[in-house]
């Protein structure tokens, strides 16, 4: 099932969900790990893979925002009022930090007058006239940004684990890929 | 790199709970559509105050008797059911103006808290989505009785609510002068526990 | 003198003008009106590079190509482009291995017309490589006896071992560099 449906997320906002979650969170790993490279020429390369997936990642956020415009997202499950109201901001604050991460990296490399390629097929511009004044500032702003959705990301994966351990819910299984539902649709249990 | 530890440790916790996690599937049902209803009735234009009958399309309750603090609920109403007794009636009140059921089918109910009175009483907490609009709704309710069924074969819940709303809250604003704006609800609702414990060994499931 | 006097001697005359006319001029380079840059491309985007240091001897007649002559010769640690980590990586064993060799060195001797321009045919010589290298120029004069010259042209770096090794990799940085000269020129 491609499409959301009011119990369920469909299998095209899985993939987005899953495959943006595995990708930024390799790609920091990645970015912090860079200084292992060995040689000038391979932190080249490395540099290049680390802004092609950020990219990746920017894109892949945008076809998100789409689908999700056209998709009503599946009714929220019984809560109490404010773990409703958590979840939201943590939910819209995890969007904005998907956002922020890559174009951080995108502002920090063109002040840095470096070139934006993808996946060497085409060129990127830069975002803001090279300043190396803010080479430090924007590095910092973006590691930094890597940092605070670790934490912010502690809280989506604690609740939702509260939510499967505890609650015994489907929140969690209505987001896991190929997962039955605990209280399906037809009223059907897993 | 420093959620690490933190991850490793609520997996350690969550496994910690899983036998907590069993206990809790006790208290699982599903709605017994065809032994729920759901009664409605609004003035029409003061001559009377006719009663529309819907049915619950699916839906799950979480309900231990001894423990309402983790109750909770969530289901779908199928508005395509409503029964005015009348075709035309009933074809009129599912129009744009009215319930739409063209846009949306579905009335959702999902639950945020329970309150317990006593033993048998209660408030049921939630917001209900009609028409695409999300409301509060609080929903004074009886718990009558659970029990095992005659022939032994699953365990049933039952409960007695009211309701009252106000149409236009959920945008339904035509004809306010003729057709009333506070609609009562009467909910008379089985639900049949799901299972999974030794006692119900049953030959026939 | 008599008129058939005259006519013996207008041959003689007009023989002592050929050689003067046979030679083309030489030039001085106005240093501070000449660029001598360079284009290249790393991870797709094109560098700019300007070199701070050469001399060009310049000897150039569009009319008398086969008296022309470009001998140039560039230091190879003035090299600048922009950014602070290239420059210094430039003159290195890598790149120009410049304390090897701190010297470029271009000779062109034959000069073909190609419509409105000329075609260089030279040699450079770059981290001790000598390599075939043709230039395009176009020569105008300036009123006063000045002239401007634009050379360009486009090798391949590998051909003279600049950047091999682990930097030979050609999808990040270009094997085509281009050669643009501005010169302004005065004659001697």
């Amino acid at each position: 099932m491609l499409r959301n449906d009011p119990w369920r997320w469909g299998a095209v906002a899985k993939f987005f969900h899953w495959t943006i979650a595995l990708l930024i969170l390799g790609n920091g790993v990645f970015g912090l790990l860079m200084d292992l490279a060995r040689t000038p020429m391979q932190k080249v390369d490395w540099m290049a893979l680390h802004k092609s997936i950020g990219l990746t990642v920017l894109a892949l956020l945008v076809l998100r925002l789409l689908w999700r415009a056209f998709n009503r997202p599946p009714h929220e499950l019984p809560a109490p009022p404010w773990q409703l109201w958590a979840a939201r901001v943590v939910h819209v604050v995890l969007y904005l930090l998907v956002a922020a991460l890559p174009l951080s990296g995108w502002w920090f490399n063109s002040v840095r007058g470096y070139p934006l390629q993808f996946f060497k097929l085409f060129n990127l511009p830069a975002i803001a006239a090279k300043n190396p004044d803010l080479r430090h500032l924007s590095h910092h702003v973006h590691e930094y940004l890597f940092w605070i959705l670790l934490l912010v990301l502690a809280a989506h994966v604690g609740a939702a684990l509260k939510h499967h351990v505890f609650d015994d819910d489907d929140v969690l299984r209505r987001m896991w890929p190929f997962a039955r539902l605990r209280h399906g649709p037809k009223g059907e249990s897993a | 790199m420093s959620a690490l530890p933190a991850t490793a440790r609520l997996f350690a916790c969550a496994a910690l709970l899983f036998p907590l996690a069993a206990q809790a599937a006790a208290h699982r049902y599903r709605y017994d559509t065809v032994h729920s209803q759901i009664l409605f009735s609004v003035s029409h234009d003061g001559y009377s105050r006719p009663f529309g009958r819907l049915h619950i399309a699916r839906g799950w309750l979480r309900f231990d008797p001894h423990d309402w603090s983790h109750a909770a609920t969530a289901l779908d109403i199928d508005l395509a059911s409503l029964d005015m007794g009348d075709a035309d009636w009933s074809a009129a009140v599912l129009k744009p103006a009215f319930l739409d059921a063209a846009r949306s089918r579905y009335a959702h109910f999902a639950s945020t808290s329970v309150e317990r009175k006593d033993d048998q009483h209660g408030v049921l907490h939630g917001e209900l989505t009609l028409r695409g609009v999300t409301r509060p709704l609080d929903i004074p309710f009886t718990f009558n009785r659970q029990a095992r069924t005659i022939f032994g074969l699953h365990t049933v819940a039952g409960f007695s609510a009211t309701a009252m709303l106000d149409r236009t809250d959920f945008g339904m604003t035509a004809n306010q002068g003729s057709i009333g704006q506070h609609v009562s609800v009467w909910l008379e609702i089985e639900a049949i526990r799901e299972d999974r414990t030794p006692e119900s060994t049953d030959a026939a499931q | 003198m008599t008129r058939p006097a005259l006519g013996r001697l207008a041959p003689l005359l007009f023989c002592l003008l050929l050689p003067v006319a046979a030679t083309a001029t030489d030039y001085r380079v106005l240093q501070d009106q000449s660029t001598l840059a360079f284009t290249a491309t790393f991870q797709g985007a094109p560098f700019q590079g300007n070199f701070a240091q050469w001399q060009a001897a310049i000897r150039f007649d569009p009319a008398h190509l086969a008296g022309s002559r470009f001998d140039v010769t560039v230091d190879t640690t003035s090299a600048s482009t922009g950014d602070t980590d290239r420059d210094g990586a430039l003159p290195g064993a890598d790149f120009f291995n410049a304390t090897r060799y701190p010297e470029a060195h271009y000779v062109a001797t034959e000069f073909v017309r190609a419509g409105a321009q000329v075609i260089a045919h030279g040699q450079l010589t770059l981290r001790g490589v000598a390599h075939p290298l043709d230039l395009t120029v176009t020569f105008a004069r300036q009123p006063g006896g000045t002239a401007l010259m634009d050379v360009t042209g486009t090798l391949k770096r590998l051909d003279y071992g600049v950047g091999g090794g682990e930097y030979a990799d050609t999808s990040v940085i270009g094997n085509a560099v281009t050669v643009n000269a501005h010169l302004a020129l005065a004659p001697k």
